[in-house]
């Protein structure tokens, strides 16, 4: 989730940028996830266009997300060739047991039986 | 006969328009709020209590005075020369798409309608599709009761017969529906949400999957009419079995669409997928915690 309060002095473009960056940085938004587009986030927010643009361009700049023109903007993912692919079959799992209407904690426990953690 | 059914209808939209114009009693919508909570599985606080009332009250209305309009036309439609039986679904008909296009302006005015003084705004982080606030299989009824209907004209020209009713009007005004369906689906979803708290995003949520799939289920209903009216037309030139085994093979497909989804409920999908914490702390009974 992102908030902006209008009334912070922090101007609303880096109350972007600095929630955004942050979800990244901790997981919160995993590698490949598609944030929504500028124009949408900025009616949600209720800001100008060119304000969540700048907080994206800035995202960009930083390498946290990708910004290509069909796919909208993308959370990054890894440089590590391995890390990349293993995020990359994540999602497409998360994707697969979302569709499926599998619970995330049974979704959970499928990945653990595969590591033989079960 | 025909003045007292223009008189029976001209009284049931009477009573209805008054069901609608007037205000709910304090019960009333404190009996509308708790089963709105049940079925999607959100809490109430003073804040959404509101909204709700307001938004289920729009979808309402729009949708009755989308239905009228509908019904107006069918009836304008129906041939004056040679009224068939299978003019009823085509005001049926009527009533569905115009039912449905009330339900589709109701969404999109909730999307432009703020129901509160703007000042913190929450949106979310991530992108969202129709695939978030409806199943995969209740979004393939539409195409598949389009595709029974359409399949079991086809099968009633092969076996003679001549209805253009049957075989235009119907599988037209059911091939309409689910194209008002796939694309107005798409438009809602696109269009922005208000949220001050995480609870108000979840009741929009919650509220625009609900219309959503009033919309959706537009198409499975108008098609059993279609199914119907298929099978009523045995006796116009189905002559030998395979024919009529096929034709009510084709027709049972929406009836069996709408009770499946019917049973399946989809009032939670949207839980399950934007909002999974959410779901896993639901209680068995349904209910929200907290």
């Amino acid at each position: 989730m992102i908030v902006v309060d209008p009334r912070s002095p922090t101007p609303p473009f880096e109350q972007v940028r600095t929630q955004l960056a942050d979800q990244i940085r901790s997981g919160a938004l995993a590698p490949g996830t598609r944030l929504p587009t500028v124009r949408r986030l900025a009616e949600d927010l209720g800001l100008a266009v060119n304000t969540v643009a700048r907080a994206y361009r800035e995202l960009e700049s930083d390498a946290l997300v990708h910004a290509r023109s069909r796919n909208g903007t993308t959370v990054s993912w890894s440089s590590d060739d391995a890390r990349r692919q293993l995020e990359q079959t994540a999602s497409t799992f998360a994707v697969q047991a979302k569709d499926l209407g599998v619970p995330a904690h049974e979704a959970r426990r499928l990945i653990d039986l595969a590591l033989g953690l079960g | 006969m025909t003045v007292f059914l223009v008189v029976l209808a001209g009284a049931c939209l009477a009573i209805a328009f008054v069901f609608l114009l007037l205000p709910q009693s304090a019960a009333r919508q404190q009996s509308v709020l708790l089963a709105a909570s049940r079925e999607v599985g959100l809490g109430l606080t003073e804040d959404v209590r509101r909204p709700i009332l307001q938004r289920s009250r729009r979808a309402q209305r729009l949708s009755f005075v989308g239905g009228v309009f509908g019904w107006a036309a069918g009836i304008w439609l129906v041939p004056r020369d040679g009224p068939s039986m299978n003019s009823l679904w085509l005001i049926l008909g009527g009533i569905l798409l115009g039912g449905a296009l009330g339900n589709l302006t109701a969404a999109l005015v909730d999307s432009r309608t703020p129901t509160f003084p703007v000042e913190i705004r929450m949106a979310r982080a991530t992108v969202v599709g129709v695939r978030d606030f409806i199943s995969p299989t209740e979004r393939s009824f539409g195409w598949v009761s389009t595709a029974a209907v359409i399949g079991g004209s086809a099968l009633c020209v092969m076996a003679g017969v001549r209805d253009p009713l049957l075989l235009i009007a119907l599988p037209g005004l059911v091939a309409a529906l689910w194209i008002l369906g796939a694309v107005g689906t798409r438009f809602v979803v696109s269009r922005p949400q208000h949220a001050r708290t995480t609870l108000d995003l979840a009741w929009d949520d919650a509220l625009r999957a609900k219309n959503l799939l009033s919309l959706l289920r537009a198409t499975p209903l108008a098609a059993i009419y279609g199914g119907i009216a298929m099978m009523s037309a045995f006796d116009g030139g189905a002559r030998t079995m395979g024919w009529q085994v096929a034709i009510a093979a084709l027709g049972l497909v929406p009836p069996l669409a709408v009770l499946l989804m019917a049973g399946r409920g989809g009032g939670r999908f949207y839980l399950r997928h934007l909002w999974p914490q959410t779901a896993a702390e639901l209680d068995g009974d349904g209910r929200a915690r907290g």
